[in-house]
């Protein structure tokens, strides 16, 4: 965890204006607005929040899938190249992408090992027999038989194939790995089997994973951090276990007790009013402001930003937890 | 009604591109001047045409002055009879309807009543003629399906006259081969829609709660099986004027397909283009009346493009 | 508007079955017709241009013809079959290159609507919108007006036909590929444009395309054999199916076969591509390969 992080993004903003309108005006939908994070080798981060809140967004622009409109993303010390051109191409190498339905993901006419030798192909990898040896290595790692590489993605099950498009992932040894809610297509036992090889797969590789996932408890499996996003936003961010057991934000505190457990919902746990806002309704201050149980009178017009709480690994954008907010109260469950 | 704003300016879009298509291909043909006004013009009007079209100029300007000439109604002269070519093609417009006009009815009534019977009572025996039918009525091109009507009806009983214009016998026969192959479209199209609305849950539902079922049809299936079948009105009225052209050749019936044929036969360009011209804009506005009534029979169409655009 | 034939295209044919021994039928005659496509003129008993007067008009086998000119002669004496056989090769060998080239041209620019996106896309629309509007015959026509007419160009022309349908096919499917599909994840592999487009998105695509080919086809053979008819396709001394038909309507009454037996050619040949379309439809669905 010394030197330069792999990937260090700085205050990415990216707003996807709604397009083809020819009367009236159009209103830009921030989808990810104002976020850095860093994240070391190694390291796992899971990126948590609700449908729609930019997450899957701040992924594809971490991988340079997509052009941020500002802020700026660097891996191992270097920005990335345009997406499409030759370098960019050539760096897919070391960064890959774990998608939320892998059937979709794999081309459905070709054998999975045809799949997964593709990137090999793509990379120079080696000879064929190399090529032969690696995909072996690769069926086996995820789990998979190679009776099952010479089957199509039609003939597998779910688990199977999200194993596929694991083992495609891992192909070219990469560095980071961006798994976009790889276990929500699955179902609960097979989750749980998936989210093992992950956890499996980062200790004997050492590949560092962005896990974006609404799931918390997919989250605590895998994380080493874990960062709260809403509406476009990071609210809280830290060490896994501190934010997901003494979570500190209001929003982060409501989205932990919603999550039932053995028993069924907890009695006591905190009801947020309304929707979240729309994204093409931009407000000043916090985004959290109207359905927030505690917001004070700063949270109407200036925005939070990300500040350390007791541990300075652990931050929190709210202002009922820093200087010149008021002290910290936790939000009282809405009746 | 943001949505027919949308369509109109497709429409002048189409235009533009008709008449840009008609401007390369006749730069394509060569000297334009000679291909409008012909060898035997004298070098004098020869000289002043391409003037007044400027072909000395760049060839963008020639562009701009080209679209200016045709959109001020200037569409020159037929080669053949000397006279305006707009002139030429508007008096067999009539003729051209006179046969067109009852050929779509004439098939809207066989192929609609066909795709029904045949949709009641699928893969019935009935059913599968009438769609081997209207496969044959597809695959069969009209110009041999008219002369084997002219051997039988013309040489062989002797009771309706092969071509020319005289009677309103002499229509019969063209109008029979040009609704027949329409038909065979529409049956096939009528039986498609209604099947598959016939498998929605509001009509099984309405059979299931015991309504009659020629109510659950008349009420439910028809109006909703109308809605996609409007579509196809723009497609019909296209496949009529294609064929109007060859059956017009085929029974020597004197109106814009004869002439059309007649004028590329001799290179007649400025009757070619005028026509071309007429057949577009006759499609688009087949296609705005399509438009038109399908948001007359779908409301769902017109509050949506209220809302979103298009 | 042009929904109207793309929907009668995806919901006109119906959906049943068809007995499997008018498939065969198709199947056979069209090999047949396709063998004689590349063999016919050294099937052929004579000459097709080889002009016999004082063996005009004879007609067919069993209508009181001789085994000399099985399916008779025309109006200069010329054998029909050997007439038919060069015929069919030609409408043959034009069907098909139009065919193969409008469906090549069309899915290249589907593809690079799909992948340039923009001011290009538009244009792409804006033509196939063109081209969906206007009926094929009359563009055609003017097209041979003003440029004149040779074999190239005659076939150059019928490959525009149809082209606008493949566009739509390959554009939309390669657009729902790009999007979150396996053309995206690919992609994101650091594969070239040129792996994805036909490595992946064409083998994903081309059930489809053969489909709309099949449909296609017999169009084709249509215009070809009505401009032919119309004397402004295929010239002589070459000859085609339709100017066969062409030249057979002047001896309607008197020798009626030398229309009847090239009409239908034509007309099985269309149908039969339209059997083994509505064949191969039907099973690419039950196999889920669209």
């Amino acid at each position: 965890m010394t030197g330069i992080p792999l990937i260090e993004a700085r205050d990415l903003i990216k707003t996807y204006g709604s397009r083809r309108r020819l009367i009236g005006e159009s209103h830009p939908v921030y989808a990810v607005n104002g976020v850095s994070l860093k994240l070391a080798r190694g390291e796992t981060l899971g990126l948590v929040g609700e449908s729609g809140c930019g997450k899957s967004t701040l992924g594809r622009l971490i991988l340079g899938l997509e052009i941020a409109d500002s802020g700026s993303v660097e891996f191992d010390g270097s920005p990335l190249a345009r997406a499409g051109s030759a370098e960019w191409r050539r760096s897919r190498a070391r960064m890959q992408m774990v998608f939320q339905d892998p059937l979709s993901a794999l081309d459905r006419l070709l054998p999975i090992a045809a799949q997964i030798r593709e990137p090999l192909i793509i990379h120079k990898f080696g000879s064929q027999a190399q090529m032969n040896k690696r995909v072996g290595d690769l069926l086996n790692a995820v789990g998979l038989t190679a009776a099952q590489g010479r089957r199509l993605p039609g003939e597998l099950s779910g688990g199977q194939r999200q194993r596929a498009v694991l083992a495609r992932a891992l192909a070219t040894s990469p560095d980071l790995l961006v798994c976009d809610e790889p276990t929500s297509a699955l179902d609960m036992l097979i989750q749980a089997q998936v989210l093992d090889l992950f956890a499996e797969i980062q200790s004997a590789s050492g590949v560092a994973i962005l896990f974006i996932s609404h799931d918390l408890r997919a989250l605590r499996r895998v994380s080493d951090r874990v960062a709260v996003m809403y509406l476009g936003s990071i609210v809280e961010e830290g060490p896994a276990k501190q934010v997901l057991e003494a979570p500190r934000h209001p929003y982060t505190q409501a989205l932990i007790s919603s999550v039932p457990g053995v028993g069924g919902l907890s009695p006591n746990r905190i009801l947020l009013r309304g929707e979240p806002p729309s994204p093409t309704q931009r407000r000043p201050g916090c985004a959290f402001q109207p359905r927030c149980a505690g917001a004070v009178h700063a949270c109407n017009h200036t925005a939070p930003t990300l500040l350390p709480v007791s541990n300075p690994s652990h931050r929190v954008a709210c202002h009922l937890l820093h200087p010149g907010g008021e002290p910290a109260s936790i939000a009282r469950p809405v009746a | 009604m943001t949505f027919l704003v949308v369509r109109l300016a497709r429409a002048l879009l189409t235009i533009l591109i008709v008449v840009s298509f008609a401007f390369v291909v006749l730069r394509l043909s060569g000297d334009p001047a000679l291909a409008i006004l012909t060898n035997e013009a004298p070098p004098e009007a020869l000289l002043a045409f391409r003037q007044s079209w400027g072909l000395d100029e760049p060839i963008l300007v020639q562009y701009f002055n080209y679209l200016r000439t045709i959109f001020s109604g200037d569409l020159g002269m037929s080669m053949r009879d000397g006279r305006d070519a707009f002139t030429v093609v508007a008096e067999r417009i009539p003729i051209t309807l006179a046969i067109t006009v009852p050929a779509l009815m004439l098939s809207i009534m066989i192929g609609v009543t066909a795709g029904i019977c045949a949709a009641f009572n699928p893969n019935s025996r009935l059913d599968r003629s009438i769609m081997l039918g209207a496969v044959a009525g597809f695959t069969v091109p009209s110009f041999v399906l008219g002369l084997l009507l002219v051997l039988v009806f013309s040489v062989w009983f002797g009771v309706l006259p092969s071509g020319g214009a005289q009677r309103w016998t002499n229509a019969i026969l063209p109008i029979v081969t040009l609704g027949v192959g329409s038909a065979a479209t529409l049956a096939r199209y009528t039986r498609a829609a209604l099947l598959e609305v016939l498998d929605r849950p509001y009509v099984r539902t309405a059979s299931a709660k015991g309504v009659p079922w020629w109510q659950t049809i008349l009420c439910h299936a028809l109006p909703n099986a109308a809605i996609p079948m409007v579509t196809i009105l723009g497609f019909l009225v296209g496949q009529l004027i294609a064929g109007a052209v060859v059956v017009e050749n085929v029974f020597s019936w004197p109106g814009v397909g004869r002439l059309l044929v007649a004028s590329v036969a001799s290179r007649d360009l400025a009757v070619v283009q005028c026509l071309l011209f007429f057949v577009a804009a006759t499609m688009i506005a087949a296609n705005i009346a399509t438009d038109i009534l399908y948001s007359l029979f779908d409301p769902r169409l017109r509050a949506s493009a209220n809302r979103g655009g298009a | 508007m042009s929904d109207a034939v793309k929907q009668e295209e995806h919901a006109g044919i119906g959906p049943r079955r068809l007995p499997a021994a008018s498939i065969c039928c198709a199947i056979g005659w069209l090999g047949l017709l396709l063998a004689v496509g590349l063999f016919g003129p050294w099937l052929a008993p004579y000459d097709h241009t080889a002009i016999d007067l004082l063996d005009r008009l004879a007609p067919p086998i069993g209508f009181g013809g001789s085994l000399s000119h099985p399916l008779g002669t025309d109006e200069l004496g010329r054998d029909l079959l050997s007439r038919l056989l060069v015929s069919i090769q030609m409408s043959v060998l034009i069907a098909c290159g139009a065919t193969l080239l409008g469906a090549v041209l069309g899915t290249l620019l589907g593809f690079l609507a799909a992948h340039m996106r923009g001011t290009v896309e538009q244009i792409i629309l804006a033509l196939v919108d063109f081209q969906a509007t206007m009926p094929f015959l009359i563009l055609a026509l003017a097209i041979l007006a003003f440029i004149g007419n040779s074999l190239p160009i005659f076939m150059g022309l019928l490959a525009l036909h149809g082209w606008e349908r493949y566009a739509r096919i390959a554009r939309g499917l390669a657009l729902g590929a790009n999007a979150q599909g396996y053309a995206g994840a690919v992609w994101q592999l650091g594969a070239s444009p040129v792996r994805i487009y036909l490595f992946h998105i064409l083998p994903n695509v081309m059930a489809t395309l053969i489909v709309s080919m099949t449909i296609a086809f017999p169009e084709i053979v249509l215009v070809e054999s009505g401009l032919s008819f119309l004397g402004l396709g295929v010239q002589p001394p070459a000859t085609s199916l339709g100017s066969m038909v062409g030249y057979g309507r002047d001896y309607l009454a008197s020798a009626p076969w030398i229309l009847i037996i090239p009409a239908a050619t034509i007309s099985t040949m269309a149908l039969s591509v339209s059997l083994l379309g509505d064949w191969l439809r039907d099973r690419f669905e039950r196999t889920g390969l669209r």
